[in-house]
């Protein structure tokens, strides 16, 4: 989620009330939005990802204005007179664009700011980083119109870039300024580039990198001109609606559509505003919230709120959401808008009566017995990350290479791949507990993760016990007798099988049987893996699989278990 | 001390020594020959014997040792009570089987301990704290008459996102980010499934939704990942069984890709919550939130507006902590229909999803998450659970 940084005199000045930081905490907190922290007169909101009309001051104002003070925001859109035209060479590298002019600004270095992260936040988020949709803001006293917008080859390409005092190549800016380096792959392997001009040839900007030096806004400027290019018609023109309206409450509160002509000579005036019309009835409302709320009260305070609300029958409304939002995709949104204007803490709970039986799952309910038991044998419980390395699960323990869940991206290099077994996560507990008194009886009962293409997502959890002891002598009986106990208390006949296996002790290993199946393994660790985890006392444990121990455990004790 | 025992003389400039006595025993040796047959009191050896034993203790050939008398004189009480007729009585420290079996332990007087005085450490094996929470909240769950229900680490993005209503190309996808898989890298879909989830991303399908308007891929739906929250598992379970009532949990570990610091882990638990019934609304929600809150001691709550990409309406939940004060403690909201259709699933569902880690440190009174899977077993088994 965005945190944005707004100042709160600059919205005391928006909205015309006085603010204190904790009435702003209060209203904030009825909102998607929250306080992230303070500092002095500067204010860190976290703002909701699915509102970018709030990502900067003047969003925020609008809605403390309408939450708050119960004044509705109006703004005034008209078709100006101003024209750009779209060639068709735009077409195979950055097909769209939409324009707005935005007139009578008095902006100082705060407001300057606002508009500046409002930029940089819908970058980020909705326009992809630019891939999807690219921002440009300019100055309009040194601009003449018509605009046009064209895609040239990079070596027709010469302006000022933002920023720098000298003319450069197309290549240059990519190759030596800090955005036209960071943004260079979004123009990769196009053999003409996007450009915005005006009628005396004026570079504005190269879209989606950068601006030019001599069309940029400062602080004294009072009528800014604002275009949105892109490869997806609804995210430019949402962009350029958010950009638009923000920027007039820095003014007179008035948009200037621009005409775009496009190459098939059709023409269209942006920013495009004729939002879809939901039908919407209360008795919905009143279903989804739960309270029995009037309809007066419905249209009364989403017209406040920037809707245009009309009854088309009783119970019945046709609701269009503000042009600046991003968040009505279905007539569920507006619930969630009337149950936000309601108050959440004005909606009393009420206990679902829903009748139903509670239950564990089979594994649950096996995983606490075999925990029970264990601790009844002294063996205190461990619980460890699933998340481990391969020097952990075969280097150290010598076992072969198996194929194991790997992520792409790891965070670390010791939390790379997903466990596929316990004993080795157990021997690298024991080799951090060196000074920890002896016998140490340790287990854990968790899942592994083992790789196996026939299911659905290749990989498949297990749940398994491991249990291991430490000491300055060990014989193979002293977790033979624990295992045997644990599988006599779960009314399991068990038998081993002589066993060989790297990190045992050869002649000191064995797989355990159960009803003549194989359920796990158990032996004293072979020092030459000891003494790579540097563990200095024999260790010996037993790992068994509880997933395919579950179904005889079943047939045994059927009450106990009772899951779906 | 010369004992004229040798007379050393120099004969053509060598040095040559010639014995005087023929037998000599040292004094030394007579000494510990004496004590090595019988232990003797200083008082009861000579005066020369009595130096000669010192210079042997210097030595470490003899050891001198304290030896204590304690004189028991009857008093006069004693010697009345001995005029009368009195048993003598044995006293022992440790009852033993044969003196039980044998009647002996009636004759004997068994010796009286400092019972105030401390034991000697013992550590019981316990099962893990953290374990010990989330069982908790599992008895809380089914009390509620919750059915428990669970599901793998490894996903497809297609449940953990595409189902979820999350849009391909959308910051709504980044609200939290995830691990994508090296190996296996891609996983299979239910085509028929797919087919409603991409009509409904694309244009709404039949929800009455606008969908996200952007195309959809089923190839990047395959993309297997570590499920990043809980809520897949409900939705898999809502697919299989579809009649209401439903009341479901789950409690499991998510993974994403944090950095492990005092309050991030690149893997922790969630706690997923649902219910599907005809009767249910969102003050319903607001009613089984409070309920199972109210279960672990968190009684003080605010509910606040939030944005999940799967539910509308959505709320967050603070509760006050007495230590911590008020903390953000889960997230619900009502499935959209844009979730809930393409799954085939016709009735309102409540859901709720929460971090349990964050939940059982307020609880437990732990400042570091890395200490709730400690590899530290003197740790372990000295902390005590305050649960």
């Amino acid at each position: 989620m965005p945190i944005i940084e707004v100042n709160l005199g600059d919205l005391e000045r928006l909205t015309g009330t006085t603010l204190t930081v904790d009435k702003l905490q209060e209203i904030i907190f009825s909102t998607k939005c929250e306080i992230d922290s303070v500092s002095e007169d500067t204010i860190f909101i976290e703002v909701s990802a699915d509102r970018p009309d709030l990502f900067s001051a003047e969003g925020i104002a609008r809605l403390i204005r309408t939450l708050h003070l119960g004044k509705s925001s109006i703004y005034k859109i008209k078709d100006g007179e101003t024209t750009l035209t779209v060639d068709s060479s735009v077409k195979d590298v950055r097909p769209f664009i939409a324009c707005a002019i935005v007139r009578d600004l008095s902006l100082d270095e705060e407001s300057f700011k606002q508009i500046m992260q409002l930029q940089e936040k819908l970058h980020i988020t909705y326009c992809r980083n630019r891939s999807k949709a690219s921002i440009g803001v300019y100055d309009m006293d040194t601009l003449t119109p018509p605009f046009k917008y064209v895609a040239l080859s990079p070596d027709q390409i010469s302006f000022k870039p933002l920023g720098y005092s000298t003319e450069m190549t197309a290549e240059e800016i990519l190759q030596t300024t800090e955005k036209g380096m960071e943004y260079a792959h979004l123009l990769e392997d196009k053999p003409r580039y996007p450009l915005l001009l005006d009628s005396r040839n004026i570079v504005l900007s190269m879209p989606p990198i950068i601006n030019s030096e001599d069309t940029k806004v400062t602080v004294d400027t009072t009528d800014v001109f604002i275009d949105v290019t892109g490869i997806h018609w609804k995210t430019v023109n949402k962009m350029l609606s958010i950009m638009a309206v923000n920027i007039s409450e820095r003014g007179k509160g008035e948009i200037e559509r621009v005409k775009i002509i496009l190459p098939e000579n059709k023409s269209i005036y942006t920013p495009v505003t004729n939002e879809k019309a939901f039908k919407i009835s209360i008795d919905y409302i009143r279903k989804m919230l739960g309270i029995d709320i009037d309809e007066k009260f419905v249209e009364e305070k989403l017209r406040a709120h920037g809707f245009t609300v009309k009854s088309i029958s009783e119970n019945e409304l046709l609701i269009t959401p503000p042009f600046y939002r991003v968040d009505f995709l279905h007539p569920i949104d507006f619930v969630e808008e009337v149950a936000i204007i309601y108050g959440y803490n004005n909606l009393s709970p009420i206990p679902p009566k829903v009748f139903t039986f509670g239950s564990l799952t089979d594994e649950t309910v096996l995983s606490e017995k075999v925990k029970d038991i264990m601790i009844g044998l002294g063996f205190q419980e461990i619980c460890s990350f699933t998340f481990t390395n391969r020097d952990i699960l075969f280097k150290k323990t010598l076992r072969l290479e198996e194929e194991v869940v790997e992520v792409e991206k790891p965070i670390s290099l010791e939390y790379t791949v997903l466990r596929d077994r316990l004993f080795p996560i157990l021997l690298d507990f024991v080799s951090k507990n060196a000074h920890a008194e002896l016998p140490q009886k340790i287990f854990e009962v968790g899942d592994v993760v083992k790789v196996d293409l026939k299911y659905e997502t290749k990989a498949k959890n297990f749940r398994h016990i491991c249990a291991m002891i430490t000491d300055d002598t060990l014989s193979f009986e002293a977790i033979q007798a624990p295992l045997f106990a644990l599988m006599k208390a779960l009314n399991l006949k068990v038998s081993l099988r002589p066993l060989t296996k790297p990190y045992f002790i050869e002649g000191r290993a064995a797989e355990v049987l159960v009803d003549k199946e194989h359920v796990g393994e158990t032996g004293e660790v072979n020092p030459e893996v000891l003494l790579n985890f540097g563990i200095r006392t024999p260790v010996a444990f037993f790992e068994v699989n509880l997933t395919t121990l579950l179904p005889k455990v079943k047939k045994k004790f059927p009450y106990i278990f009772y899951g779906r | 001390m010369k004992k004229k025992l040798i007379r050393i003389s120099k004969e053509d400039g060598q040095t040559v020594i010639y014995p005087l006595a023929k037998e000599y025993t040292s004094p030394e040796r007579a000494l510990l020959e004496k004590l090595a047959e019988k232990t003797y009191s200083l008082e009861e050896l000579s005066e020369s014997e009595r130096k000669l034993a010192m210079e042997l203790k210097r030595r470490k050939l003899l050891e001198i040792r304290d030896h204590k008398h304690k004189k028991i004189v009857l008093q006069e009480l004693g010697e009345a009570i001995l005029k009368e007729e009195v048993e003598v009585v044995e006293e022992v420290a440790a009852l033993t089987s044969d003196m039980i079996v044998s009647g002996k332990w009636r004759k004997i007087q068994l010796k009286k301990y400092d019972v105030t005085a401390s034991p000697p450490k013992i550590s019981p094996a316990k099962k893990h704290f953290f374990n010990e929470f989330i069982e908790l909240l599992k008895e809380i769950l089914v009390s509620m008459g919750f059915q428990e229900y669970s599901g793998d680490f490894v996903e497809t993005e297609f449940w953990n996102f595409d189902v979820l209503f999350q849009a391909q190309d959308h910051p709504a996808r980044e609200v939290h980010g995830c691990f994508k898989l090296k190996y296996p890298s891609k996983g299979d879909i239910d085509e028929i499934l797919a087919e409603k989830v991409k009509a409904t991303h694309e244009k709404g399908w039949i929800t009455g939704s606008t969908g996200w308007g952007i195309p959809w891929s089923i190839d990047k739906a395959r993309n297997l990942i570590l499920r990043s929250q809980m809520t897949v598992v409900s939705v898999r379970f809502l697919y299989k069984f579809k009649e209401p009532p439903v009341k479901v949990f789950s409690i499991g570990r998510v993974f994403r890709p944090d950095a492990l610091d005092a309050t991030h882990s690149m893997e922790f638990h969630h706690l997923d919550g649902i219910i599907m019934d005809e009767s249910v609304n969102f003050r319903s929600l607001l009613g089984i939130l409070k309920e199972f809150l109210a279960r672990i001691g968190l009684t003080q709550l605010k509910f606040k507006p939030a944005y999940f990409p799967f539910t509308e309406p959505s709320v967050e939940v603070y509760a006050h902590h007495d230590r911590l004060g008020w903390m953000e403690v889960l997230g619900a909201g009502m499935f959209r229909p844009e979730v809930l259709l393409p799954l085939d699933i016709k009735y309102p569902v409540l859901a709720w999803g929460m971090g349990v880690e964050r939940l059982a440190m307020a609880v437990l009174g732990i400042d570091d998450i890395r200490k709730l899977y400690t590899r530290d077993l003197s740790f372990l088994r000295e902390f005590s659970v305050p649960l």
